[in-house]
This record gives C-alpha cells, sequence and structure tokens, in this order.
C-alpha cells in the first residue's frame, strides 16, 4: 500500500511509513484487506453455506456463523504470567520481570540450530515481534495446554488491530510443507476480526449436520487435543502489546493454581472491574 | 541431549538432533509431548530460559523444578512487599513462601533477581518481615530480614553496573546481560563478595570461567565492573576532590567510542571539559562578541571619523568568521 500522506510505498511488514513516518494501518490487517484474501476467503465461505443447504442443514450454519461471528480472543497462559500481566501497571514489580524477561540469545553453535530456526522467525522475526497470539472462544475457555489461566480479550481493544487465521499457523505451514505446497497459500485462510464468522464457517460448515444444535458450537470451534499440535481453533493474531486494560474477564483453574495467587489476581483485577472466575 | 528451560511459562524444551519434546509437571505426572511447532507457541511471552548442554531429562526436570519454584518465590516475595496486598492473599503467600523457602535452592533462585537491583518504592520489606512476623512464617521473615540487610550493598552493585560506558556494549546487549547476570546469580554473587569482603580479582577470576557468561562473552565485562565497583567504595571513603571513579572510567578511555557519554559520566573542573577541540569556536564566539561590542561602538559614533573606515572593513572581514564558526560547530557536535 501508499502512503496516504507522502504517498511512497509503504512494505507490507511496516507499521508505520518509512518515508515520512506517519503510522500506518497495522500490517497484519492490511495483508487480510488485500481484494484477493477477501475474494478468497469469500469462495469458501460460500462453498460452505452451498454444502450446508445441500445437506440441509443450512439453519445450523448461520446459527453457527451468528455464533462465531460474537466469539471473544482468548490466551492461555501459566498463572505466573497472569498475574505479572495483572500487575503491569506496577513499576516495582515490572523492575524485576524485566530482569527475568529482558531479551532471548540463543546460544552460538550448531546443537541448537533446531531451536534456532524456530525461534529466528517465531520469536525474533521483525513483525512477529508485534503479534500476540490467541485463539477464538464462544465461552472464554481456552486450550488446556498453554495454562492454567484464560485471559479473554475486550473486544473493542483488539478488533481494530486483529486477524483471523485457520489454525495453529506454525501447523498449518508445516502441514501445507509437507504435502509439497511450496509456499503454501494463505489467501482463504486468513480474515479481519470482523469476517471471523465467515472463516469460521469456511472451515467447518462441513461438521455440520441436521442434528447440530448450539451446544456444539463451542466444541467445534475451540477444543484441546492430545497434544497440542492437534488441538483445533481459529487462530487469533493481535498487532501490538497488551496489558490487564486489554482484559475483559480472567478464568483460573483452581485445581493447578495457589490460592494465594488467586486471592491476589482477584484482588488486582477486581479493582480495575474485570471479574476473575475459577473454574 | 540439549534442553532449553522456562520457569515462568513451567515448561522445558528437550532437542535431540531434528527432534523436540515438551516437557512439563501435570498433576497426573510428567508429560512429554513430541513438538513441531513454535517457540512462541510453546513458551508463550516468557524469555526466561537457561540453556542446558549434554543434559537429560532428570536433570532438566530438576531445573524446570527449580526454576519454576524460584519464579513462584520471587512472585509471593513481591506480592508480601506491596504495600496494596490484601491481608487475606499476604496471609495465603507468607504460607506458601515458607514452604518454598525451605529449599535453600529456591530462596537462592529468588535471590538472583531480587539481588538485582534494589527494592523499588512503593513495596517495602519492612512491611513484608512484619506480615512474617505475624504470621509465625520464620522461613520466610529471615529471608527478608537478610534481604533488607544486603540492600545497600544491592544499591552498590547496581550503581557500578549503571556506571559502566555504554560504549562497552554492543547495541542492546546491556539490557540483555543485565538480565543474563541477574538470572545466572552473577549478581547476588557479586553482593556476597562486597558484603563479605572478599577479592574482587578472584571473585573475577572465577566468574570469568563461567560457560552461560562465555557464551555471550558476557565474562568480559566483569573486569571493569568490580573496577568500577572498587572505585566508587574508594570514591566514598577518599577525601573530597580526589576522584577515583573517574580515573577507573578513563582507564576503559580506549573502548569509549561516544566522547559525550564519557564527558557526561566525568565529574570534573570547569577547565578539564573544554577540549582543544572547543577552544577554536570558544575563541571565534568572543571575537564575534567583539564585532557586535565595535558596531554598537560605531554606530553610536563614538569612535574617531579616522578609524572608522579600516575599523568597518575589518568587521566585514571579521563577519566571515561566523560561516566558519557554524561550520566548525557542525563538525564538532
Amino acid at each position: 500500500m501508499n502512503c496516504p500522506d507522502c504517498t511512497y510505498e509503504i512494505p507490507d511488514e511496516l507499521a508505520q511509513c518509512p518515508h515520512c513516518a506517519r503510522p500506518a494501518h497495522f500490517p497484519n490487517v492490511r495483508q487480510a484487506a488485500q481484494q484477493t484474501e477477501i475474494d478468497a476467503v469469500d469462495g469458501r465461505y460460500q462453498l460452505a453455506v452451498a454444502t450446508a443447504a445441500k445437506d440441509g442443514c443450512a439453519d445450523q450454519a448461520r446459527a453457527f456463523e451468528s455464533a462465531a461471528a460474537t466469539s471473544r480472543a482468548v490466551i492461555g497462559r501459566p498463572v505466573e504470567e497472569a498475574l505479572r500481566l495483572a500487575k503491569a501497571d506496577n513499576h516495582g514489580y515490572a523492575s524485576f520481570w524485566e530482569l527475568l524477561h529482558a531479551g532471548v540469545r540463543l546460544p552460538e553453535g550448531s546443537r541448537w540450530d533446531r531451536a534456532r530456526g524456530l525461534a529466528d522467525t517465531e520469536l525474533f522475526g521483525a513483525f512477529r515481534d508485534h503479534i500476540r497470539f490467541a485463539a477464538l472462544s464462544l465461552d472464554g475457555t481456552c486450550l488446556s495446554h498453554y495454562g492454567a489461566v484464560s485471559l479473554e480479550l475486550k473486544e473493542d481493544m483488539i478488533a481494530h488491530r486483529s486477524t483471523v487465521f485457520e489454525e495453529n499457523s506454525a501447523v498449518f505451514f508445516e502441514h501445507r510443507r509437507q504435502r509439497g505446497e511450496e509456499p503454501p497459500k494463505i489467501a482463504g485462510h486468513r480474515a479481519h476480526w470482523n469476517d471471523r464468522g465467515k472463516l469460521a464457517l469456511a472451515k467447518h460448515g462441513h461438521e455440520l449436520t441436521p442434528t447440530t444444535t448450539g451446544k456444539d458450537f463451542a466444541s467445534m470451534l475451540l477444543r484441546s487435543g492430545p497434544t497440542s499440535a492437534e488441538d483445533v481453533f481459529i487462530e487469533v493474531h493481535i498487532y501490538g502489546s497488551l496489558t490487564r486494560r486489554s482484559l475483559a474477564r480472567v478464568t483460573v483453574d483452581s485445581a493447578q493454581t495457589s490460592p494465594s495467587i488467586i486471592a491476589d489476581l482477584r484482588d488486582r483485577l477486581t479493582e480495575i472491574n474485570i471479574p476473575v472466575e475459577e473454574r | 541431549m540439549d534442553a532449553i528451560v522456562s520457569g515462568s511459562a513451567n515448561v522445558a524444551l528437550l532437542i535431540e538432533g531434528s527432534n523436540l519434546w515438551s516437557l512439563k509437571r501435570t498433576s497426573a505426572g510428567v508429560e512429554r509431548i513430541p513438538q513441531s511447532q513454535d517457540l512462541s507457541y510453546i513458551l508463550g511471552d516468557a524469555s526466561d530460559l537457561s540453556f542446558l548442554e549434554d543434559t537429560n531429562e532428570a536433570a532438566t526436570l530438576h531445573e524446570l523444578d527449580l526454576a519454576h519454584a524460584g519464579v513462584k518465590a520471587i512472585h509471593l516475595a513481591l506480592m508480601l512487599c506491596d504495600p496494596e496486598t490484601s491481608p487475606e492473599a499476604a496471609r495465603l503467600g507468607a504460607s506458601e513462601l515458607e514452604i518454598l523457602l525451605v529449599r535453600s535452592e529456591v530462596a537462592a533462585r529468588a535471590e538472583r533477581i531480587l539481588d538485582a537491583k534494589p527494592m523499588p518504592t512503593p513495596l517495602d520489606l519492612g512491611i513484608a518481615v512484619a506480615r512474617c512476623h505475624s504470621y509465625e512464617r520464620i522461613e520466610a521473615k529471615a529471608f527478608f530480614a537478610r534481604l533488607a540487610a544486603r540492600q545497600s550493598v544491592i544499591g552498590e552493585v547496581r550503581r557500578a553496573w549503571d556506571a559502566l560506558p555504554g560504549s562497552l556494549f554492543a547495541q542492546g546487549e546491556r539490557a540483555f546481560v543485565d538480565s543474563l547476570f541477574a538470572r545466572e546469580g552473577v549478581f547476588r554473587s557479586l553482593v556476597h563478595a562486597q558484603r563479605g569482603g572478599a577479592d574482587l580479582k578472584e571473585w573475577v577470576a572465577k566468574h570469568v570461567l563461567s560457560p552461560a557468561l562465555r557464551r555471550y562473552r558476557a565474562e568480559r565485562l566483569l573486569p571493569a565492573w568490580v573496577d568500577v565497583l572498587a572505585a566508587l567504595k574508594e570514591n566514598r571513603d577518599s577525601k573530597p576532590g580526589v576522584n577515583v571513579l573517574e580515573r577507573i572510567l578513563f582507564s576503559h578511555k580506549e573502548e569509549v567510542s561516544d566522547p559525550r557519554e564519557l564527558a557526561e559520566r566525568k565529574p570534573s573542573s570547569f577547565l578539564a571539559k573544554i577540549r582543544p577541540k572547543l577552544l577554536i569556536p570558544i575563541l571565534l564566539v568572543l571575537l564575534w562578541m567583539l564585532i557586535i561590542v565595535s558596531l554598537v561602538f560605531v554606530g553610536l559614533e563614538l569612535i574617531p571619523a579616522v578609524l572608522r573606515k579600516p575599523l568597518e572593513i575589518m568587521l566585514i572581514v571579521l563577519s566571515s568568521y561566523n560561516i566558519m564558526i557554524q561550520l566548525i560547530r557542525r563538525f564538532t557536535h
């Protein structure tokens, strides 16, 4: 895209015009807004609608799409990470967490190449540094592999900077490459946040039957597999940072969490009107 | 087998050849799952990574348990130091911390981080001691009391670290090494050495061999750090006017690429701050001021007519120096 102010081209991965330094739209949102991407998602969606109608479950398809269009972004985290986030406004805590967390550099040497290959692209890539990952959820639960705490995000804090993706993107790319698709085709599998209902129906339409009810939708959209690679979910890519002010609701697995941390988490978050629930 | 461990994510990655597994403890036992996906999913935002080479599953699990318990202990310790923590959360937290601190290794892990910086406001170690006293948590109370006693030395060690010239570090390296030294317990070790009056040269000789530091060539910073620490102490003990820190910082002069940074760090007399290359601009500024004063005098017709013409010519010539001043300023700044 070209900068609306200086008119020169802004590379896809930048959130700021490199020529005049004016802010540009979020790069992930720009990618999903390309007409080829919109058309590709729409093509899959129309096919899913037609198939559902042919299979006698057009009502279920409409209901599922509507439900998915109201789904929330949820992040699973270990409780210590959630507590750190809950106290993010407190500089006293931050100064120690910076020490604990500042910087990651893999050691030199070929023995770390496997981890480096993953980390360099996933943890250190220039654009990926700004992306936070979440999953779409209808009931506020998250995938069990990622921690005892579900952080549900406020829609108005993320809708403008979020896109949704077919599945775990790492698994998606790996599976496509195993099938000889190089580079893997992304168009049709990525959509703007507001089109998450469409993408969900395009992905799950074939699972609907005339007996499917609203109760089945939550587990269709998100369910944990035996391993994290087998989890079923739609991945949310959120550009930029998140703080406790970005949270709508927090759910804690009390079986895995110490009582003092739950009590402290509740104290910190309820004071800023974020409910903390136990499950 | 190699491994990456994150205490805050409570997960380890085992790496053998091109195979990768995640390892963590769950309520059902130890979970070891083959992984083929990205680290950001497995580790979340956690970057408190430690790297183990030629290890095995048992040793990795031990390190994971210790690292996770250390992170929990830090959380609980900070919670107890926070005046805003509710009495109920503090009571529960003191009880949990007491159990964790029974293992001296866990206390040492928490101290690695807590010894790297003085306790910042509004956190208060006195509050933590009082809370643990009232809940009769002996281990936790002693832990906080010891930490409180070390605060002044922690402050000295931190000041010495912060005083190291930026030119010793590559771009972005200072924060990384700061964090590395904290997690590896280098701050803690130096705090104990300084407090115990140990020979800091011996301390350096011991720590420069640390594989965790050598992996990133961070051991090269240790001699300068202890030099500055010793200089700070000597400065504190010396007569006014004798600036040992200045001397130490200048001994690393060849490593300082940015003279402005050194000038900021170097408390010295006004004349010492004037560098030769600044003398010319200063003289030119003085000359320019002379021109302005002369112009005023000419304007006021206070100079005899016979001298006025040559003076005017001289003023025009000297005015051209103004351009030179601008050019020289560009070069010097």
